[in-house]
């Protein structure tokens, strides 16, 4: 296919960058995504259909009803639990996983999917498999006129200006350290952690409940008033439907989520109590009203991010901390190749907005690496552009003039079948 | 993965004369119209021959590469081919060694902007293939990373 089909820079291409807590789409050639919303759907169970009595139809099995997009999955209704389509970064429930997509079409595009080529990332270590059959639903169910697959690792090394590097993508399940040599992902030396934002929140629901702190929702939350530091809170409940356990953790998380965003902080130098306890404390209401100054535990909560060792009744020296999971990575690439990842670590992901994170990780690694190596970290310091660095990439990539002749056109994939995938997006 | 910019032929011309004739001193490219094009170049002259292994000209030379390279704001991606030579003598070393080295740079400021970034750093796969074997990959971000010292550095490399 020569360029001449979607010739020019303005080709109305759609990226798609499914991430473990968010997802984002939008339009290739702006600068942010148009829409974000979560990736986790709330789905509710049909009760048995009702007998219609009509003849000879059998019922057609419980009919599930789907809930996405803020709107209508942050309101608490009966059974409704809250699932993601993604495991491990990879697609796992393609039904979910395609009714994000219609939402996506029908509520943000407001077009038709037969008219936009689509710009996808996938996770750097994504199976054959799973990569072939999410052709083949684009192709075949969308009817899109071109299709590209990108890792996420390499989309965020190129938005950095950087061809070879080791690109740490700090997200929501899961901490993922990724070598990029020009262009290209080397696969045997990726690294996941579990340590990551998720891993986090769960740290501070602990911190709360050795705290003897109810963390209330603001769902269940009519009106409330102001107390003093660390008083009882005084509020009144909202008379909500039961909600399932699911529904009512991820509202928890969000505020944990919130409350990690505004007060942890990670310290310099490994965790010390006798300097943690002179920094600055930080304080911080709870949607019931309750508040008061958090101190030291600002920093101990997030400190096993870098030193699992710190996490109580876990089985925690199975993980690796980010500094190591870098470090180890880079070793297991070929040594001639080590200078050049040491001199770019990309930092991206929304974990790693966490104050103090990129200083950590430069002293972590400045400390590990021998005195010869040069060590450059490249992050970008806004908040958009850490979350987003994929989409971004992304968005620039699909909307540049040559890159037109690399998609996998809809002639093509009908001459070559799915496995033409392969091939045209290493 | 690759941005599908083209390498144009001039670049090639030029850079077969740089690399076995040593005419020219440094090529710098840009990448316009989805090609990458010469932008500027350095004839070798005679001063260049005769004071080849001369550490303090080299220096000079080096600076009067840099002003060229990073233009008037040091915030456009660029990408250059340097002939770099040097007199080098390592501790240990009984008599200094002439070192000769072509050194690929990739000129990607921190301060350029992302849509600039993209495109060089994806495209930077056609150059490199363009150019052939025997060049030694400089990536720079700051200034720090093309300094004189840096690029010596980089030349005792393989």
């Amino acid at each position: 296919m020569s360029g001449g089909v979607y010739g020019g820079d303005e080709v109305g291409a759609l990226v798609f960058d499914f991430g473990a807590y968010t997802t984002r789409a939008g339009y290739a050639g702006e600068d942010s995504p148009k829409v974000e919303f979560p990736t986790h759907v709330g789905v509710v169970e049909g009760t048995e259909p009702m007998d219609t009595g009509a003849a000879g139809d059998k019922p057609q099995g419980a009919e599930k009803k789907v809930y996405i997009d803020y709107n209508s999955l942050f309101v608490a209704r009966e059974n409704m639990e809250m699932t993601t389509p993604l495991k491990d970064g990879m697609i796992e429930d393609w039904d979910l996983f395609q009714m994000i997509l219609d939402h996506i079409y029908k509520k943000h595009i407001h077009s038709e999917p037969e008219l936009h080529p689509v710009l996808m990332s996938e996770a750097s270590w994504n199976v054959r498999g799973k990569r072939e059959r999410l052709t083949e639903l684009m192709f075949e169910h969308y009817n899109i006129p071109a299709f590209f697959l990108s890792k996420t690792a390499v989309l965020s090394a190129f938005a950095n200006g950087r061809s070879t590097g080791i690109v740490v993508d700090s997200g929501a399940t899961s901490t993922t350290v990724v070598p990029v040599h020009d262009g290209y992902v080397l696969q045997q030396a990726i690294v996941k952690s579990p340590l990551a934002g998720d891993f986090v929140t769960m740290q501070c629901r602990q911190l709360f409940q050795e705290l003897k702190i109810d963390v209330i929702p603001p769902y269940q939350i009519a009106a409330k008033e102001q107390v003093r530091d660390t008083a009882v809170p005084v509020w009144k409940k909202k008379n909500v439907p039961t909600t399932t356990k699911s529904f009512h953790n991820y509202m928890v998380d969000e505020v944990l989520r919130d409350f990690q965003a505004s007060v942890l902080q990670l310290s310099d130098s490994p965790y010390d109590e006798q300097v943690a306890v002179q920094m600055p404390t930080i304080h911080y209401e709870l949607p019931n009203g309750y508040n008061q100054d958090f101190g030291s535990e600002r920093f101990r909560v997030c400190e096993a991010l870098f030193d699992p060792s710190v996490v109580k009744g876990m089985a925690s020296n199975t993980m690796l901390g980010v500094g190591h999971s870098v470090t180890t990575s880079v070793g297991m690439c070929d040594i001639d190749l080590r200078p050049a990842l040491y001199g770019s670590v990309v930092v991206t992901g929304g974990n790693s907005l966490l104050s103090g994170f990129t200083d950590r990780l430069n002293k972590e690694l400045s400390s590990k690496t021998p005195p010869s190596m040069r060590l450059k970290m490249i992050h970008n310091s806004g908040t958009a552009e850490r979350r987003f660095s994929s989409w971004i990439g992304g968005s620039i990539l699909a909307s540049l003039g040559t890159f037109q002749q690399m998609w996998i056109s809809k002639q093509e994939y009908e001459e070559a079948g799915k496995g033409c995938v392969e091939r045209k997006c290493p | 993965m690759a941005s599908g910019v083209s390498v144009a032929d001039e670049v090639v011309t030029v850079w077969q004369d740089l690399k076995i004739r040593h005419k020219y001193k440094y090529v710098i490219y840009h990448i316009a119209g989805g090609q990458v094009r010469n932008q500027a170049l350095d004839d070798v002259n005679l001063e260049d021959k005769n004071n080849e292994y001369d550490t303090e000209y080299q220096k000079q030379r080096h600076q009067g590469f840099v002003d060229v390279l990073k233009g008037d704001d040091a915030n456009t991606c660029r990408y250059a081919v340097y002939d770099f030579s040097i007199l080098d003598q390592k501790e240990g070393d009984t008599a200094a060694r002439k070192t000769n080295k072509i050194l690929f740079i990739v000129w990607c400021p921190d301060t350029a902007t992302i849509k600039d970034k993209m495109l060089y750093a994806s495209s930077k796969d056609a150059v490199k293939k363009a150019l052939g074997s025997g060049i030694t990959e400089v990536q720079a971000t700051d200034l720090s990373e093309l300094s004189f010292d840096y690029f010596w550095e980089k030349a005792q490399s393989k």
